[in-house]
Order: structure tokens, then sequence, then C-alpha cells
């Protein structure tokens, strides 16, 4: 039985952050829309699994520090919920909404606008490519509501590519 | 080409944009998480209790309790604000076609004050161009966390073509924030994994037909010398019975375990919750 306390980084930490560190952070941040959080994060996420790597595939320890990873991205929205409790109502409008850089191509500044539950699941479904019971399972919630939530998420993507 | 492959076109041309920073360094000589005795004493994970406990947070809201009671309650508990109502076609979840009658209203809610206002009868009101009503709905609404952007359908008796939406809710709390009484906490084993065993009764002194506030509760893991193991924390909404916390999935701690104990109170900020409640025998 091993403690969670470690004198070093195990090996398997230094193997799961060489595979894993890039990828976590690039969804992190999709997720975030910022490079900085996403790296604190995702940061949190590997320290947090220290000695609770040991004796994991590659796939296993993937699965498990997305799966903090994903915590983490919720405890952040939390967190930016109390500070936006702050802001006015009649300025409720900017709250979704976070634009990139002008250069960035419109359908990602559309991503970027969409509801954070809506782009959750456009980002776990194209990006991640997990399926819709997996994504369900993330989110804490049913698979009609993933489907309805993509729905509702491409019908604006959509609409908002055409217009 | 599809909007689904542009999607995944965009997201990885995004994603390759993002050079992460090597952060190595601050994670191999990062202090021990906080919480993790550093003796490296085998610590004890919690984990909840499917259906009883909810990871407190955006989602995990329960809202739209449908209840035909009005019952008066405390005026002084604060309230949800409603506000950005859109008004939209309903689609059939399971074959996404428009069913006609119904009509999605999407809004935002937030808490009125910084703590937790219970539950609390709202309403929505869909209303056509020419301004009269052709759609409402009454329910009960609870929300642990917020703001929340959220959508439910509505019955509706006209064209929503032009409908605009409306809703509140009222001040008077549903709900009684009082503490659960929680007794007979023991170990045992449920579907083969340790775990804390405990009974949840209402206070005295509650109106039967008044609902229980929900709770932010801490369960702990102790060893035989009263030295905290372990702990997690929830949210609690349930009615009197027995109740169980697996204390998995880290079984290496299981032989060490002695006692389990939970605390409960009526929640009232987002994450915020109470101490662990030390086990008897280590009272003086």
């Amino acid at each position: 039985v091993r403690g969670l306390h470690a004198e070093a980084a195990s090996p398997d930490l230094r193997r799961a952050y060489e595979k894993h560190w890039r990828p976590l952070v690039r969804l992190c941040a999709l997720l975030v829309s910022d490079l900085g959080t996403a790296e604190d994060i995702v940061q949190e996420v590997f320290i947090r699994a220290r000695e609770r790597l040991h004796g994991l595939s590659d796939e296993q320890a993937y699965a498990y520090l997305r799966r903090g990873t994903l915590n983490g991205w919720k405890n952040w929205l939390r967190s930016q919920g109390r500070i936006r409790h702050a802001v006015p109502l009649h300025e409720a409008d900017q709250l979704v909404e976070a634009p990139g850089p002008e250069e960035r191509d419109l359908l990602w500044r559309q991503v970027v606008a969409l509801p954070e539950r809506q782009r959750a699941v456009v980002i776990l479904r194209y990006y991640e490519e997990l399926s819709d019971g997996e994504i369900a399972r993330v989110l804490g919630c049913r698979q009609v509501t993933v489907r309805s939530q993509a729905k509702r998420a491409l019908d604006k993507l959509r609409e908002a590519i055409q217009g | 080409m599809k909007l689904e492959d542009k999607l995944r076109a965009s997201l990885s041309r995004e994603a390759e944009r993002m050079s992460p920073a090597d952060r190595w360094p601050e994670i191999e000589n990062a202090p021990p998480p906080t919480g993790v005795n550093p003796s490296g004493r085998r610590v004890f994970t919690a984990a909840v209790a499917l259906g009883v406990f909810a990871a407190v947070g955006w989602l995990t809201w329960s809202a739209f309790r449908p209840g035909p009671t009005t019952t008066p309650g405390s005026a002084d508990s604060g309230t949800y604000l409603l506000s950005r109502f859109e008004v939209g076609p309903y689609t059939d979840p399971a074959t996404e076609e428009i069913v006609p009658g119904k009509a999605d209203v999407t809004f935002t809610f937030r808490w009125s004050s910084e703590e937790y206002p219970g539950v609390h009868r709202c309403e929505l009101r869909v209303w056509d161009p020419a301004g009269s009503e052709i759609g409402s709905l009454s329910f009960q609404m609870s929300a642990l966390s917020e703001p929340h952007r959220s959508t439910t359908p509505i019955p509706v008796t006209g064209s929503i073509e032009g409908a605009t939406a409306t809703g509140s809710c009222g001040l008077g709390r549903l709900d009684v924030p009082v503490a659960y009484v929680i007794s007979n906490e023991h170990l045992g084993y449920v579907d083969g994994r340790l775990a804390i065993i405990y009974d949840v009764a209402r206070p005295e002194g509650v109106p039967a037909d008044r609902e229980i506030s929900s709770q932010a509760c801490t369960w702990a893991a102790w060893d035989g010398e009263g030295r905290l193991l372990g702990k997690g924390h929830g949210t609690l909404t349930a009615p009197p019975g027995e109740y169980h916390t697996w204390t998995g999935p880290d079984e290496g701690s299981v032989g060490e375990v002695a006692q389990g104990t939970v605390n409960c109170v009526p929640y009232v900020h987002e994450g915020e919750f109470p101490d662990p409640k030390p086990p008897p025998s280590s009272s003086p």
C-alpha cells in the first residue's frame, strides 16, 4: 500500500507528464479559453496524481488525469461563478462572451461564445472524440441532455457561420 | 464539408496553436496535496454514495421540481433572479423533431445575495408579439450554485413566432434551513466496500409538510486512536432513512479505519462545508 506523499516524483508521474501534459493542457485550454489558466488547472491535477498513477497503463493514466482535469475545470467554473455574481445583471450578456483574437477563425469564436455546457459537449465530442455516454458521465447528466445540448450548439454554430 | 468536420478541424487547429509551458519543475517539487498527512500515513479517500450526495456545482443544481403546494416561508432568505429570457421551439430529445404546443424558454438565474436562497416558487410566462399570454409554468426551484443559463419546456397555446418570456421567483422560502439529525454512525460493508453508515432524521419541531434544506456535509474516517485518516464532503438532500457513504477506492486504508463520522449543516455558501465531527471516543 502506498501513501500519497512521496519524497521524489515517481517515474510513473514523469512518464505520464511526458505523454499527457500537452494534450491535457490543450483540452483544458479549449474549455477555459486561456492557456495559463489551463496550465494551472492541469498542473494541480498532476500534483494530486503523484502516487496514483502506479501500475496504470498509458491509456488508464490518461483517463485518470483527464477526469481530474475536467473536475478541475468544473471547480474553475464555480470560482468564475462567484466573480460573475458581482456583475450587474444588465451586463450579463458579457458573461458568456470571451472572444478570441481577431485572427482566429469564425467557427472557433462561435464555439467560445456558446454557453459553458454546450461548449463542453462540443469540445468533448469533436475534439476529444468522446461518445455521448462518456460525455454524460463526465458532465454528470443524462445522454439525452448531451444530445440536446449538442443539437442546440450545432444549430447555433450553423446559424452563425451561415449568417 | 460538414459542420462537424469543420468543428474538428477548427478545434484541432486552435489546440495546435497552444504551446503549453513546461511545468515539470513545479510538479516535481510541489509539496504534498492539501490534507495529506506529511508522515506519509495512508490516506483514506472518501467517495460519495450515488444518489445521496451530489457534488456541488455547475452540473448538479436541482431545479424545476413541479410542486402544487405553496407554503409560506421566511421572506428574508433571498431568492432567485431571472433574466435574459429567450423563446425557441421545443425539440423532442429522442427524435430531435419540433414538438407543437411547446416552447423552450431559456433564461439566466442567479442568487439575489451571497447565500443560497433555498427552495422558492417561480413562474415563467410566454407572450406573443401582441402582448397576450400564450403559456406559463409554475415550479419550485432550488439551485446550489449560480449563475447558470437554463432551458425548460413550457406548454403554449399559440405560435411562438416573435414570442418573448418573463419570469420571477417569490420571496418566501419553502424549505427550512435546519440541520438533519445524523445518528448511529458506524462502519459496514455495502456492495463489498467499506462504508460509513448512518441514519438521517428530521429535527423535531419542523412541520411534516415542510422540506428540510439541502445540507453541506463532511464525512470523515478516523483510526482507532482518533486520528483523522481522511475526509470528504458533498451536499445531501435526503428523506429520513439509512444512508451510506463509501470509503473507497483506496482499499489500502481500509484496515486502519476504525470509525466514521458525518457532520451536516444547512447549505449556505457554495463550496463551504463544516469541519469533520470527531469520533465519540476521542471526546474528553
